[in-house]
């Protein structure tokens, strides 16, 4: 079975394509031709024909001039032909005159090719056969759809021309013709729903029926009447009857007519917005003569539907982009509320979908995929995004097929058939797609789908025009430009939001910058201005304890120690938050850093703290790391004086140090069989000043843990710690491998000189 | 004998008491001379404003705070370094901080030594009888000080 999406009308190639149909070098005998020079107004080439009509052979009349032919009682006759063949192209009806030789009235319709000018003749109808178009626009106005409006319009042509029967169709985006008009007289059989294919009508029929919209022939059977001479004796070329409405029938035309049963045969073309819309055609089995005058009315009829439709579709689409520019409203303020393009969009799904009247829709952002509707599966979904970069055209892609253009999807065609995608961002592969569903429909052809192929043309020259039903599948609803424009808007609207995002987190940067300069200038001053009068205290208490103490009383003493015990916490507490603060600024400095050399010194240093004490080391091979030495120096240290700290009322205090690899680091852990802790506090230990011992139990200014988070996480790595209250705590640090770039990357703050 | 003095230079009156008592507690037999600014104390080494009719010489150190009013101790320490007369007295910054950035710049400016107050009086004391006998006993003076000056005189 054919398919009708393989039938592009542009490939079209078969002989009724190829043939010359503006050349004929012949006309049809009920009227005759004179080819005029523009110059002089001589004859150059006459169609036999005019035999018929004037009794004179045609070679008889070849240099004669054409003024001096006929009646001219003003002798303005060469004047009104000059001013009606000013533009090229332009049939003009120059009224109607007679012969000085023989009888009757003749329409002559004039216009103008190159240097020739084309006069055609035709028996004049006597005037009692004009009918009014009567109200015709205002019955035309109040149709409210375009099928009633066709309706209309054949049904007045058919009143005006008496064909036996007169159709109107519309050609769809692929050039086939759906009949949507129809009247008929008894006899005839009705073509209306029919689909007549796109081969039906050649390319360049196609386009000549854009540029001379009505086409008329009286008789099927006629005998073409050749021009005399064949070619222009001033160029030595055929003429051009693209224009003429004389002109010669092609023979797969009468054909196609002969096959159809129809005798006589007319049509108006409907041009839309400078496109060949449609077309109505009227049928007569015998052969029917429409006068000029009457073929006028219908071409200004068609005109008038034309119009119409043009109207009503212009007035259907500004309706459809008003619609989408509410809608695209709609979404960007989603968007701006939820401060997020993908749950904006999302968060109003059936805008979502109707702005592509899509069944589905997706979100694919930084390799998330949030989907509406009836969608493709999410590896399908971020398959095809993969597609995309290659597929779309400034950052748009729609296809009505797209197992067509990308035959691996073939599966997801029930869903998404029709794709219409806009990417969202200039460096990420992050789109927004919208899905449409296989359209699947039955239509009947009138006799035959389309032909693929020029042979399979040749062949088909038994034509029939009885219903030939095929189901229609394979493509989806087509994407209407306007849907595309207001996707490429929307496009622009959030890579718009995108952007201003991004010039709100550079501003954010900018602000945090500024923040972190504040810090830094205020720990600078706290560690000077708080650090001074700390001293101050401390040292006038010594300096009264030491001068007035033994005036003093043992009360007052203790109170003088008591006061400088505090200060000097203070004192202590001042510069563990120096460092605290410095440690988040400063830039590490990594190296390979052997730990079990760095946990060996940090127990000589602590050899003083161990004193008297009966410890069990239980110490294990230590990896190297990546690492700052002097921030995990000051880390460890923290951690095994903790150890110390809180094992110091057991015997023996058992201290473990330790390592393991992980996910291409390293944890290491301190373990020890102190008081350790209640689980339920663990997220308190690595806090600032938090402490989960009372002050006079444990002394300490509660910040060492901080630090040693602190420090971990500049590593690109973390800390956690396990706990038995009484029976002693382990904690861990994770430190990344060196590949993880987490070690190296530099310090996010800067230090700023100061003066 | 006479001994070069000692320049204390010190805006705070509770640190300046403070270190004379520690200077006084670190039993150095210098003579202390205060000056509670940095245009005050370049004033006393140039011998300028007040300080002209001062007899010619170094001091044996200065033992200069870092946050002073009119001129700072990093600007005072970067003029003394400059100066042909003055760079090779030592200069003891003494500070309340150990901020980084303070105490890269003063390397960088030729400080001899920093000392970061210890709030504890007892290891202040400590701190300044170890600078007070480093500097002004035990150091080598440098030329063009009083004592080389005066060893000349003598021999």
């Amino acid at each position: 079975m054919p398919s009708p999406r393989s039938a592009p009308i542009t490939k079209v190639t078969d002989s009724c394509a190829s043939e010359p149909i503006h050349i004929p070098g012949s006309i049809q005998p009920h009227g005759f031709l004179f080819v005029l020079d523009r110059a002089n107004g001589t004859i150059l080439q006459a169609s036999e024909s005019v035999l018929r009509h004037l009794g004179i052979p045609a070679s008889a009349l070849l240099g004669a001039k054409l003024a001096e032919l006929v009646r001219d009682p003003d002798g303005e006759f060469p004047q009104r032909l000059e001013a009606a063949t000013q533009a090229e192209h332009a049939p003009f009806h120059l009224g109607s005159l007679t012969f000085l030789s023989g009888s009757g009235d003749f329409d002559l319709v004039v216009h103008r090719s190159g240097e020739a000018i084309l006069a055609e003749f035709e028996p004049a109808a006597p005037a009692s056969q004009l009918a009014g178009l009567g109200d015709f626009v205002g019955r035309a106005q109040q149709c409210e759809t375009v099928d009633d409006l066709c309706e209309l319009a054949v049904e007045e042509i058919k009143k005006l021309t008496g064909y036996g029967r007169v159709v109107a169709y519309e050609f769809n985006s692929e050039g086939h013709g759906r009949v949507n008009a129809e009247r008929h007289d008894p006899g005839y059989v009705s073509f209306r729903g029919l689909h007549f294919p796109a081969s039906d009508i050649p390319e360049q029929a196609r386009r000549l029926y854009l540029v001379n919209r009505l086409r008329c022939i009286p008789d099927a059977r006629y005998e073409p009447s050749p021009l005399v001479p064949r070619d222009n004796p001033l160029t030595g070329a055929p003429t051009d009857l693209s224009f003429a409405e004389l002109r010669s029938i092609s023979p797969s035309h009468l054909r196609y007519m002969e096959a159809m049963g129809t005798m006589a045969s007319m049509s108006i073309s409907l041009v839309v917005q400078g496109r060949l819309w449609g077309m109505i055609s009227c049928h007569h089995a015998q052969p029917r003569t429409v006068p000029l005058a009457v073929r006028t009315q219908t071409n200004l009829l068609a005109q008038i539907v034309s119009l119409q439709i043009e109207a009503r579709r212009a007035q259907g689409e500004a309706a459809r982009r008003h619609e989408l520019q509410h809608l695209t409203g709609m979404l960007l303020s989603a968007m701006a509320e939820h401060d997020n393009v993908p749950a904006g969009l999302i968060s109003v799904p059936q805008a979502l979908l109707e702005f592509a009247r899509a069944g589905g829709a997706a979100v694919v952002h930084s390799g998330e995929c949030l989907t509406v509707g009836q969608t493709p599966e999410r590896d399908d979904i971020l398959a095809l995004c993969a597609r995309l970069p290659g597929m779309a055209k400034s950052g748009l892609f729609h296809t009505r097929d797209l197992p067509a253009v990308a035959p691996e999807f073939a599966s997801v065609r029930k869903q998404a058939c029709g794709v219409l995608a806009i990417s969202i961002s200039e460096l990420h592969p992050n789109y927004v797609l919208w899905f449409r569903p296989e359209w699947i429909r039955s239509i009947n052809w009138a006799g035959r789908g389309p032909i693929p192929d020029a042979e399979a043309a040749a062949r088909a020259t038994e034509r029939t025009f009885r219903p030939w039903p095929q189901e229609i599948r394979g493509q989806s609803l087509p994407w209407e430009p306007w849907e595309l424009d207001s996707a490429a808007e929307l496009r622009t609207a959030i890579t718009g939001v995108v952007l201003r995002k991004a010039e709100e987190l550079a501003g954010l940067a900018d602000e945090l910058g500024r923040t972190n300069q504040e810090l830094e200038a205020f720990s600078y001053s706290v560690s000077h201005d708080l650090r001074a009068p700390l001293r101050h205290i401390a040292g006038y208490a010594e300096l009264l304890q030491e001068y007035e103490g033994a005036q003093l009383s043992a009360r007052a003493s203790r109170y003088l120690a008591n006061i400088g015990d505090s200060a000097r916490f203070a004192g202590r507490l001042v510069d563990a938050l120096l460092t605290f603060s410095q440690m988040g600024r400063s830039a590490l400095k990594p190296t390979q850093v052997n730990l079990t050399q760095t946990m060996e010194q940090i127990r000589r240093e602590l050899a003083p703290d161990l004193q008297g004490r009966e410890v069990d080391w239980v110490s294990h091979e230590l990896p190297e790391v990546y690492a700052d030495a002097g921030y995990i120096h000051l880390a460890l240290r923290n951690l095994l004086s903790n150890a110390i700290k809180y094992t110091r009322d057991r015997e023996p205090a058992v201290i473990e140090v330790g390592a393991h690899p992980q996910g291409g680091g390293h944890v290491i852990y301190v373990r020890d069989n102190g008081v350790g802790f209640d689980m339920k506090y663990a997220g308190k230990l690595f806090g600032v000043f938090q402490r989960l011992h009372r002050m006079e139990d444990f002394e300490g200014t509660g910040i060492g843990l901080a630090n040693v988070r602190r420090i971990v996480e500049r590593h690109g790595g973390r800390v956690w710690a396990e706990g038995v209250p009484d029976r002693g705590a382990t904690f861990y640090l994770f430190l990344p491998g060196a590949d993880s770039g987490a070690a190296a990357a530099p310090s996010a703050s800067h230090k700023n000189s100061r003066s | 004998m006479m001994l070069k003095p000692i320049l204390l230079v010190e805006d705070n009156p509770r640190d300046l008491e403070l270190t004379l008592i520690a200077l006084e507690k670190s039993q150095l037999a210098n003579d202390v001379v205060i000056t509670r600014d940095g245009a005050e104390a370049l004033d006393y080494l140039t011998r300028r404003g007040p300080y002209q009719e001062r007899p010619a010489g170094n001091p044996a150190v200065i033992l200069l705070d870092l946050k002073l009013p009119k001129m700072d101790g990093l600007e005072l320490l970067r003029l003394i370094r400059a100066s042909a007369d003055l760079r090779n007295v030592p200069v003891v910054m003494l500070t309340s901080s150990n901020e980084e950035s303070d105490l890269v710049r003063a390397y960088a400016l030729g400080v001899n030594a920093y000392v970061v107050k210890p709030v504890d009086f007892p290891d202040f004391v400590r701190a300044i009888s170890d600078l007070g006998v480093f500097w002004a006993v035990l150091n080598e003076p440098p030329p063009g000080s009083l004592r080389r000056a005066r060893n000349l005189t003598q021999e």
